[in-house]
């Protein structure tokens, strides 16, 4: 790829778009910005710039397109595959200064925002009106344009799916710095190729998002949690198929390993509510009265029981309710403390082959002698699968996760699976996409890619 | 029109079509029966062209030999489902090859522990719900025309419109897909799957995409538990104002989200009954929304269409009829269903449109349409998916006029229409598609920049320019 290296003259340009003040380079740039939460891929932007609206986004497009500069957007950096790391170097957008709500709208409940608002700070604003913006990835201090590129997923989607689900509308800069509106307030459409669902999960590769437009729903009234322990996961895990057929839908389906959660332990310095059994499901319940939630989990709970289950906890306060769903966000966090170094698979299987696929890779420990840990929404098929290195050299490291990725991912595959549920492709899973899309695949994608950005400066390196 | 030239269809290149799919399956040089397919529903003759060949394949492998075929001979192929559009999807606008996916019309796997199902293209899509019966699982993004209607077209079309409001349209169900490219290649998107970020959301851009980027030769549909209860409410309003009004109130207000939220005005009940030879008591009434709530919880049920019926009370509703049984409910339906084909016996010089906005402002795209309507002295009977704020509006040509006047004044007519629907954030098409019928309104709604987009996306998949020419834009 030959692209133009960054002199003083671009940085020029930026500063006359954007001042001096939001214009760094060299060691201005603070170290975080290369890379991402996922060890081991790393690369300095030439410049960062901290851009504020979309008329400062175009501009820069434009310039960048015109010279045939790579740019990188980037959100929060919470992202575990490398996407928002500048592989080639180039202008880094940092979108994270356009946080200003715009506009709620509550006779069509949506939520117009722009792409730096944090997740946090989304359910915080629309829950005090009794509102509820349902998905709900682990990580609360990501920023919804990140969210919306990574179509992240996260603790609700049995129920209400993930974010594709709720973006209505986008506003997007193109790679030439073209603004195009797609989608909008209408909940349906039939008025050409849906380019909003390809913007969705295309990891900063396809277009800058400026602007969304979210759907918003009704809050429920009242949830509740079960966490049922079982003698070993298989078990648990195997009950989960027989709790989708029951057509009670929960919330959220978790399931949990004792030693994740005696890491979570250690990692918060607090006790989870039992600790005592090798293997628990979490689930989650919620509705407008309590009767419909009874109704539900007692349905649940005894197929839960009926299949081994060792006791039924149910969390009816908030306060057990968020103890219990704060060691569960803290679980990637505690595994990578309980280690020197590790990677993530978040394969996605058809949710009956969950239990199979999560045997699997148990068996992989003793196979290649390394510790695995996993976790995940065994309710909606996506696992997240830990390789821990722990006292391993540098090379013997790198091959043996090669090797324990190799096993894993074809696996998954072979059981219909695809590569990543909701942490996306980025820069780490290439390998992994080109060995399930097949030469045509690949070519398809990047043909996509060439009609969004013929020059191919957004964003290089990524998905495809 | 399209600058791409494209070859004639020679006997030589007919001899190999009837190698491809077996001699019984290719229609060509009858006149008589080729006829048949150069048309779907849309009224008159306007959106009309002939085939040179009609194909009806049995498999992906039958259709990836004849797109190579095609693609090598630069000939246009356009899919057709059951031909129940209203866009002109299936029209073969350059003449070429209908490929007829009614061969296709099995159900191959009814998984329940997945909760999905995985069917052919040329399945009736009324069927899927009729085989799920058993297993008490439902197939929640049909539309109106299911008994009829192909789920290839829908998924092509992005139908929608049964039980919308609550449950979405065919592209929440869509996971999966097995499609043959324009250039002949069989690819596999998406799966059994819930969730999947790996790569572009292909299956996503499939969907409703009218023919345009590929054939769908497997689908994969998610499934819901079968709501086992359904009520319907007919409720009556003095005016359209008010029945159009209520709308956004009962779904945000209630916090109860109905299936259906559907709207018809009094031309389009009257004709409907007449032509049904059926009767309601509608003399009184401006226009009427059946609202239907459905759910597994009998009781839970009973206390929604309770608050509901109070809400379109206290929201103008003079009268609230309540159907609880499937007989009174399938009448109900029976009339909505049957206004579109009531109007069509009625005159042919008609225009269907499908204009769609952001939910709370039907009540000012209704209004507006039926200023217009006056203003030019036609009559619009509306109905349609008031929850989602999609409606059909038929545009019904006054006996008197001339068909020059006509053709003269629909395009002034459409073009008003069109510029109202964009001030209010909507789109052209809800659920009907662009097809070629609609293509020349699309520039009143989106930008330049927008259908430049589309046309680059196509070519990503068809460089010849092969595959259902002339739909959604020029190319
Ligand atoms: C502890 C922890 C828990 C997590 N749990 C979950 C989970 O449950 N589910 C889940 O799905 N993910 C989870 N993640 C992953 C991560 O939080 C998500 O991928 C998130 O969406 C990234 O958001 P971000 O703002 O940090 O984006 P970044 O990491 O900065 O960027 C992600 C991608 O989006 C692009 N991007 C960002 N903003 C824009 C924009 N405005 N326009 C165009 N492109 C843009 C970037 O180029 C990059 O490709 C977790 C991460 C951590 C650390
Ligand atoms: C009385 C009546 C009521 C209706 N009600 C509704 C309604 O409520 N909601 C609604 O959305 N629509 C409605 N429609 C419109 C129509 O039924 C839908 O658009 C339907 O989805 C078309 O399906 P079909 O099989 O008839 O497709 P066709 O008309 O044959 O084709 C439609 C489009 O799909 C493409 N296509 C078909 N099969 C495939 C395939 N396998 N692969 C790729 N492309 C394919 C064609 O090329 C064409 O562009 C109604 C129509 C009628 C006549």
């Amino acid at each position: 790829m030959n692209y133009k290296q960054i002199a003083s003259a671009d940085i020029d340009f930026l500063v006359s778009v954007c001042g001096t003040d939001r214009v760094y380079t060299g060691k201005a740039i603070n170290e975080d910005f290369s890379h991402d939460e996922l060890g081991g891929v790393s690369r300095m932007p030439d410049v960062m710039v901290e851009v504020t609206s979309t008329e400062e986004v175009s501009a820069i497009m434009k310039y960048a397109y015109d010279n045939n500069i790579p740019v990188t957007p980037r959100g929060q950096g919470t992202g575990l595959v490398g996407a928002s790391v500048a592989m080639h170097g180039g202008i880094m957008l940092n979108m994270c200064r356009m946080n200003h709500f715009l506009e709620l709208d509550e006779d069509n409940l949506t939520l117009t925002l722009e792409p730096g608002v944090l997740l946090m700070e989304i359910s915080k604003f629309v829950e005090e009106r009794d509102l509820f913006y349902p998905p709900d990835p682990g990580e609360k201090s990501a920023t919804i344009g990140g969210n919306i590129n990574t179509n992240a997923g996260g603790m609700r989607a049995v129920k209400y799916g993930v974010t594709r689900d709720y973006v209505r509308g986008l506003e997007v800069v193109m790679p030439d710095g073209t603004v195009m509106e797609l989608g909008g307030k209408v909940v349906k459409n039939s008025s050409g190729y849906s380019l909003k669902d390809m913007i969705v999960g295309s990891e900063g590769t396809l277009a800058i998002i400026t602007k969304a437009i979210l759907k918003l729903l009704p809050l429920p009234q009242k949830t509740i949690s079960l966490l049922i322990p079982f003698p070993e996961l298989e078990m648990a895990i195997e009950t989960v198929p027989k709790i989708i057929k029951s057509k009670a839908i929960p919330t959220a389906i978790e399931f949990m390993e004792r030693d994740v959660i005696l890491a979570a332990e250690e990692f918060l310095g607090k006790k989870f509510p039992d600790n005592t059994s090798d293997a628990y499901l979490l689930l989650t319940f919620d509705g407008n009265s309590k009767e419909e939630i009874e109704k539900a989990y007692e349905k649940v709970a005894h197929i839960c029981l009926d299949s081994g289950a060792l006791d039924v906890f149910i969390s009816n306060t908030q306060e057990r309710h968020a103890a219990i769903w704060s060691a569960r966000g803290a679980f990637l966090e505690a595994i990578k403390a309980s280690t020197t170094e590790m990677d993530e698979c978040d394969v996605v299987v058809p949710r009956k082959h969950v239990g199979e696929f999560v045997k699997f890779t148990r068996q992989l420990q003793d196979r290649f002698n390394i510790r695995i840990m996993s976790f995940g929404h065994a309710g909606d098929g996506n696992l997240h699968i830990y390789v821990l290195r722990d006292q391993l050299d540098e090379q013997t490291w790198k091959q043996k996760l090669h090797d324990v990725f190799e096993v894993m991912y074809s696996h998954a595959l072979e059981l219909g699976g695809k590569v990543s549920g909701e942490h996306g492709i980025g820069f780490a899973k290439k390998p992994y996409l080109n060995d399930s899309m097949g030469e045509y695949g690949i070519n398809l994608l990047r043909n996509i890619k060439l009609a969004f950005d013929p020059k191919n400066i957004l964003n290089p390196g990524k998905v495809c | 029109m399209d600058k791409v030239k494209y070859r004639t269809l020679t006997p030589e290149i007919a001899a190999e079509l009837k190698r491809i799919v077996g001699d019984a399956y290719v229609i060509y040089g009858d006149k008589e029966r080729l006829e048949v397919f150069s048309h779907d529903e849309i009224p008159g003759t306007e959106y009309r062209g002939m085939p040179e060949a009609v194909v009806r394949p049995d498999s992906a492998a039958q259709i990836s030999a004849i797109m190579k075929l095609a693609n090598l001979e630069k000939i246009p192929v356009t899919p057709r489902g059951a031909g129940s559009g209203l866009s002109g999807g299936a029209v073969p606008v350059s003449g070429g090859i209908v490929l007829c996916l009614d061969r296709m019309n099995r159900i191959l796997d009814i998984d329940v522990e997945n909760m999905m199902v995985e069917v052919e293209p040329g399945v009736v899509t009324n069927e899927i719900n009729e085989a799920l019966r058993k297993h008490k699982l439902f197939y929640a993004g049909y539309p109106m025309s299911l008994e009829t209607c192909f789920i290839g077209g829908n998924v092509a079309e992005n139908a929608g419109g049964g039980k919308a409001v609550k449950y979405g349209v065919t592209s929440r169900y869509v996971l999966g897909l097995e499609v043959v490219t324009p250039t002949g290649e069989i690819v596999e998107l998406g799966g059994k799957l819930v969730k999947d970020v790996t790569g572009y959301n292909m299956v996503q851009l499939m969907v409703g995409s009218e023919g345009t980027l590929g054939i769908f030769t497997r689908i994969v549909l998610k499934l819901i538990p079968l709501p086992e209860f359904q009520v319907d409410l007919l409720c009556m309003f003095r005016n359209t104002e008010e029945a159009v009004g209520a709308v956004p109130r009962l779904m945000t207000v209630s916090g109860i989200i109905p299936a259906s939220i559907e709207y018809m005005n009094r031309i389009a009940v009257k004709g409907a009954c007449e032509y049904l030879n059926e009767s309601i008591p509608y003399e009184d009434c401006g226009a009427m929304l059946l609202v239907s709530l459905d759910g597994t919880d009998q009781e839970r049920l009973a206390d929604e269409y309770e608050a509901v019926g109070l809400l379109c009370r206290e929201h103008g509703a003079y009268e609230v009829y309540v159907a609880d049984n499937p007989s009174i409910s399938e009448r109900l339906w029976r009339i909505r269903r049957n206004i579109g084909e009531a109007f069509n016996v009625f005159s042919k010089r008609q225009s269907g449109e499908d204009m769609v906005v952001p939910p709370a402002s039907l009540p000012a795209m209704v209004a507006g349409l039926e200023r217009i309507a006056e203003r030019y002295g036609i009559s619009v009977p509306c109905f349609g998916h008031a929850g989602d704020g999609n409606v059909h509006a038929r545009l019904v040509c006054p006996p008197e006029w001339s068909d020059d006047k006509w053709n003269s004044e629909l395009p002034m007519i459409l073009d008003e229409c069109y510029r109202d629907v964009a001030a209010l954030g909507g789109r052209i098409s809800g659920e009907h598609g662009i097809g070629c019928k609609r293509k020349k309104y699309m520039d009143k709604v989106v930008s330049p920049e927008y259908i430049s987009m589309l046309r680059a996306v196509k070519k990503a998949f068809d460089p010849n320019w092969i595959m259902n020419p002339g739909k959604i834009f020029d190319l």
